[in-house]
């Protein structure tokens, strides 16, 4: 179907088709949750190789709009699960209960509120929307149709991350006035070459409500380095990061943010080589560190820094190691099923299904770690210190930059 | 004089060769980044990036005619170089700037030929122009022959969101084309533009059901409590389907937004519309609405809703009544729940629990015996809720089941009731809780931790066996000798000594600080035990003090003389650097026999000052003389230096602890304390070799 026949069809909020879900499941403990994912890319292939081996889903089905990665998921999935091109029809199900949204970014925002709206639970991967003012959206269209949206920061599911923000929080490591996260990663990449799409692709489609550009295999595979579809690392393995951070700091917003990056990189691209930002709190400070493979802190490549007024402590998913050692906590390892970063994660979110309880990275919690790094992200862009008003969820005197807050979306694409 | 020609020569000689560095050897200054652009080197390109922004408003025309370029990665760089300078000149100060470029880029967006220089001249314009800025050449790109750059252009006019861009937009829902009107009144829902109401109430009654139900949507948006009736109107002639749902979504918005801005009340007629529908899923979400906004005499609504032949309904009115502000909803809960289906007991029980009404707490009892693993897991939760004693007797057998799950609801539960217990001043009761925990077998080590420090925070002697055998564990150590202390002080005051010194000892055998050990003092005297701690602490209290020496370094003056330590006069004034110093009395205060130098000497920093005492002892002895000082100490007694410690450090109990030999009859005891900043104090006590109290007197003077 053509883009605009289409959207005669759907009109402007593009809802999707005829729909009669019940907005509150009723299921006992023994009830399978049928599921459906969305997105199969790289991030999609982790859950379904976590999905598949489970007893309490049936993965019904799967739905991308590239054809020939389409049919690999269906094949591994088995007969039983179908397969589809446009997510529409995947909303129209009135079997499924539940969605994993495993897009490129620029899709998270909309999907997860057009599912809302089609009375689907969603676990959404992060980041949850490229804007702030979409991610506001994200949890009104949730909270209206009494949703359970999870975000895909798993971390906050991992025993690990548990473990040690519960030193922050009952005070082991006395009263945190910093935190730090980091990460040896960017999302740099050559300058694109505009060709025709591949065969099987739907460049439409994948567009979706990011702005109208000629395909080029580097949007496609590394969307990441583009501002269109992206945050760059920020919002890839930032937010995993400065989440913990805040969760440990129990701060919901900056108050200021302050952003350099190096493009030192040989390669033009939007995401720099090397970024650090300064958030202030008002509890204290946090700084993002992004830089090459080959940075390390801590001994490192990446992860999350307490520092307290007793002592400080270093999370990443393997460990958490605390120091100075007077302070008898021991060293804290992952092992096993949890170390596994999705399954405590599916666990979470196939539970909150069951009980309608707000699962443990909630959409609220992820739009405000989201909300840190596109914050972030502009900061950057505008090259000066920016002042943000968190309860309002605007900068202070700075019209220029709130314009960057929110993006449009192309038509019909509309949220 | 005229200078000579050589002179001459050989100077703008110089002024050529420094040129030719400047622009030959790499070194990009001003406008030269340019070239460094033009140059082909990635590294050169890179390098132009960086110092662009920084000046680059004069070459800015120039740059933009590099966006059209065929070479893609030139293109893109200036692109990304024009954006940065663009930015930079919407900082406060730089509207001459501003204006520069925005010039520029008006020319620009005019100019634009190809596909990319138009989406980059877009690009720029949104982020650049002010809110006064006319956007008529954007206007003039919603009929471009290219679809890509007509939608481009909206989302343009939608990311500016000025005043000339929301009227370009209320001009496209007016009189645009009929696909992309919808777009625009939804730009200008999203803007939240008010003044858009009149544009878009007429698409409420044109198109398909679709068209006006998304329509509804964008006023949603915008308008108030005033719309409400039109907006329900509107959804009720929708049929079922895709437009239904776009309608209800609408009329929820409507209400979501009134609740958000403090008009709860006014949403209610929204929320009962919906749950009078004949659809499942409308239902519940009026019912959700009322149990937000709804009060006592919406009740009856939710009740109907508990008969209702579809089991969505029937949940949905069970966790509405969870949540209504209602005292009656709980005697209704309670009242209904043997009628409900089994599988409808468990969200009974969940709504119950919300309500955190007390009133249930029977019935939760009851439940936890039950054979439904669901609905007995709901009722440990439950009880959390609903702290009593009772629970406790009630949750203290399930915390032991062998199903994990559930007994690891028990122990959160128990600790939920012990904590409000605890508060409540039931410290037996909680203690109780809180030792299930502890001794549960598969109690995590965050529990067992939570649950010691709930003793804490009220200490009971019903602990003291389980808190024993936690003692052994390095996991627990830091709650456990805390704890220790606190038991061990409760049962001093309840006169079992044994048990007393048995806890203390084993805290002290964890932690031989002297900060655990000045914890326990102050406990016991919190508990009005050992009021006076003289007897058993011994500290010295009768203080001479002279100072302060003030200093540049105190570690450049560590081994100056100030005084000679052999030859003490009270009564003597010592000279310092322009000052006469004299001896002044002082105070040790508290159980510890604290002498505050600061206040009493002036507030200083880089200092030294000395404190002397005299004591006699009734005997020669072994003996020990424990100080605590802030900052470094150095100690003669008898006029002998006994001991030398330069420290940065606050005051702490028996820091040092320094071997001496005390005659009998009169010895004296000097300390020299030094200061680099903050507290300026010290203590100091004398004890046998064993650290127990000895007998001496003080010289008062």
């Amino acid at each position: 179907m053509k883009r605009r026949d289409f959207f005669k069809v759907a009109g402007a909020g593009a809802a999707g088709l005829v729909l009669s879900q019940p907005l509150q499941a009723n299921f006992s403990a023994n009830e399978k949750i049928n599921m459906a994912l969305i997105g199969c890319g790289w991030q999609g292939d982790f859950h379904l190789q976590q999905l598949l081996p489970r007893n309490d889903v049936n993965l019904v089905a799967v739905c991308d709009c590239f054809q020939p990665r389409l049919e690999e998921f269906k094949r591994r999935a088995g007969d039983k699960c179908d397969a589809y091109k446009d997510f529409r029809h995947v909303l129209d199900r009135k079997d499924i209960d539940a969605v994993i949204i495993a897009t490129p970014d620029h899709w998270h925002g909309l999907m997860t509120i057009m599912a809302c709206q089609a009375g689907k639970d969603v676990f959404v991967e992060k980041p949850m929307t490229t804007t702030v003012a979409e991610g506001r959206k994200v949890v009104e269209a949730a909270r209206r149709h009494g949703r359970v949206v999870q975000v895909g920061i798993q971390q906050r599911t991992m025993p690990v991350f548990k473990h040690a923000v519960n030193l922050a929080h009952t005070g082991r490591l006395g009263r945190i006035v910093r935190t730090r996260a980091w990460a040896g990663h960017n999302a740099a990449i050559p300058v694109e070459n505009h060709q025709n799409p591949p065969a099987g692709l739907d460049w439409d489609l994948w567009l979706g409500p990011a702005p109208w550009v000629p395909y080029s295999p580097q949007r496609h595979y590394a969307f990441r380095a583009f501002r269109d579809y992206a945050g760059g690392e920020l919002t890839n393995w930032g937010v995993h990061l400065i989440d913990i951070a805040m969760w440990a700091m129990e701060e919901e917003a900056p108050r200021t943010i302050q952003s350099v990056a190096a493009p030192t990189s040989l390669l033009p691209g939007e995401d720099p080589i090397g970024m650090e930002v300064l958030y202030e709190f008002k509890s204290g400070v946090m700084t993002w560190t992004q830089a090459t493979p080959r940075f390390e802190f801590e001994g490192q490549t990446l992860g999350t820094l307490f520092e307290g007024s007793m002592g400080r402590a270093v999370v990443t998913r393997a460990s958490c190691n605390v120091k100075p050692a007077s302070l008898g906590i021991p060293e804290f390892h992952s092992t096993g099923f949890y170390s596994i970063s999705l399954g405590p994660h599916h666990d979470d979110f196939i539970n909150c299904i069951k009980t309608r309880n707000r699962p443990a990275a909630d959409c609220e919690i992820g739009h405000r770690s989201t909300t840190a790094c596109n914050l972030g992200n502009i900061a950057m862009e505008m090259r000066r210190k920016l002042v943000w008003d968190g309860a309002k969820e605007q900068f202070v005197n700075d019209e220029a930059a709130n314009r960057k807050l929110h993006r449009p979306a192309r038509a019909p694409w509309l949220i | 004089m005229k200078p000579s020609k050589w002179y001459v020569g050989r100077f703008v000689g110089s002024l050529i060769l420094a040129g030719g560095i400047l622009l030959s050897g790499g070194v990009v200054l001003g406008n030269g980044w340019m070239e460094a652009l033009k140059s082909g080197s990635q590294e050169e390109m890179a390098y132009a990036r960086h110092i662009a922004p920084f000046d680059g408003v004069g070459k800015f025309g120039e740059l933009l005619e590099l966006v059209g370029s065929p070479d893609t990665q030139l293109a893109r760089t200036a692109e990304l170089i024009a954006l940065d300078i663009a930015a930079e000149t919407t900082a406060h100060g730089r509207e001459d700037d501003r204006r520069v470029v925005t010039e520029h880029i008006d020319r620009f967006l005019q100019s634009a030929e190809s596909l990319n220089e138009k989406i980059v001249a877009m690009r720029l314009f949104s982020r650049t122009v002010t809110v006064e800025h006319p956007v008529d050449n954007v206007v003039a790109l919603l009929s471009d022959e290219h679809e890509g750059i007509r939608g481009r252009a909206r989302e343009t006019l939608e990311e500016l969101g000025s005043p000339p861009a929301r009227a370009a937009l209320r001009e496209m829902v007016s009189n645009g084309p009929r696909e992309d009107r919808l777009a625009a009144a939804r730009s200008l829902g999203l803007l939240g533009d008010t003044d858009s109401v009149e544009y878009i109430r007429p698409l409420l009654r044109e198109g398909s059901e679709v068209e006006r139900a998304s329509a509804s949507l964008s006023l949603a948006e915008i308008v108030g409590s005033s719309e409400i009736k039109s907006m329900l109107d509107l959804w009720r002639e929708m049929p079922e389907g895709n437009a239904r749902d776009i309608a209800a979504s609408a009329v929820l918005r409507l209400g979501q937004r009134l609740e958000e801005s403090g008009n709860g009340s006014q949403a209610l007629p929204i929320y009962l519309a919906l749950a009078e529908s004949r659809h499942a899923r409308e239902v519940v979400a009026g019912y959700s609405g009322i149990s937000r906004v709804g009060s006592g005499g919406d009740i009856s609504t939710l009740k109907q809703g508990l008969h209702s032949d579809d089991g969505r309904i029937r949940l949905a009115a069970l966790a509405a009544l969870g949540r209504i502000d209602a005292d009656d909803a709980t005697l209704l809960l309670v009242n209904h729940y043997d009628d409900l289906i089994p599988s409808e007991r468990g969200p009974a029980i969940v709504a119950l629990r919300q309500r955190g009404d007390d009133r249930a707490s029977d019935l939760f009892q009851r439940e936890v015996e039950s054979e439904d693993a669901d609905l007995q897991k709901a009722a440990v939760e439950a009880l959390g809720y609903v702290p009593s004693v009772n629970a406790i007797e009630a949750l203290s057998g399930p915390a032991l089941s062998s199903e994990e799950a559930l007994a690891s609801a028990a122990r959160e539960s128990l600790l939920r009731v012990a904590s409000v217990l605890g508060g409540m001043g039931y410290a037996e009761e909680a203690t109780k809780a809180y030792v299930v925990v502890a001794e549960s077998p598969g109690a995590s080590n965050d529990q067992r931790r939570m649950a010691l420090s709930g003793m804490l925070r009220s200490p009971s002697v019903e602990a003291f066996d389980a808190v024993m055998a936690m003692a052994e564990e390095d996991a627990l150590r830091a709650e456990v000798t805390g704890l220790l202390i606190e038991l061990a002080a409760i049962a001093r005051v309840q006169g079992d000594i044994e048990r007393a010194n048995e806890a203390r000892d084993r805290a002290f055998g964890l932690d031989d600080s002297g900060q655990l050990r000045e914890r326990y003092l102050m406990v016991l005297m919190q508990m009005g035990i050992n009021k006076n701690f003289d007897s058993f602490l011994s500290p010295l209290r009768e203080w001479q003090v002279l100072g302060p020496f003030r200093v540049d370094s105190v570690q450049e003056a560590w081994n100056k003389e100030f005084i000679d330590p052999t030859e003490i006069d009270l009564d003597a004034k010592v000279e310092y650097d322009g000052d006469k110093l004299e001896w002044v009395h002082l105070d040790g205060q508290g159980p510890m026999g604290h002498v505050n130098l600061l206040g009493r000497l002036a507030e200083v920093t880089n200092a030294f000052a000395f404190g002397y005492t005299t004591v006699i002892s009734p005997k020669r002895q072994l003996a020990h003389l424990r100080v605590g000082t802030d900052d470094g100490v150095t100690v003669w007694l008898n006029g002998w230096q006994v001991h030398d410690n330069n420290a940065v450090r606050p005051v702490s109990f028996d820091s040092d602890i320094i071997p001496i030999r005390l005659e009998e009859g009169e010895n004296t005891i000097l300390l020299r304390v030094s200061q680099h900043g903050g507290g300026f104090s010290f203590q100091a006590r004398l004890t046998d070799r064993d650290g127990n109290a000895i007998k001496f007197e003080e010289i008062k003077r």
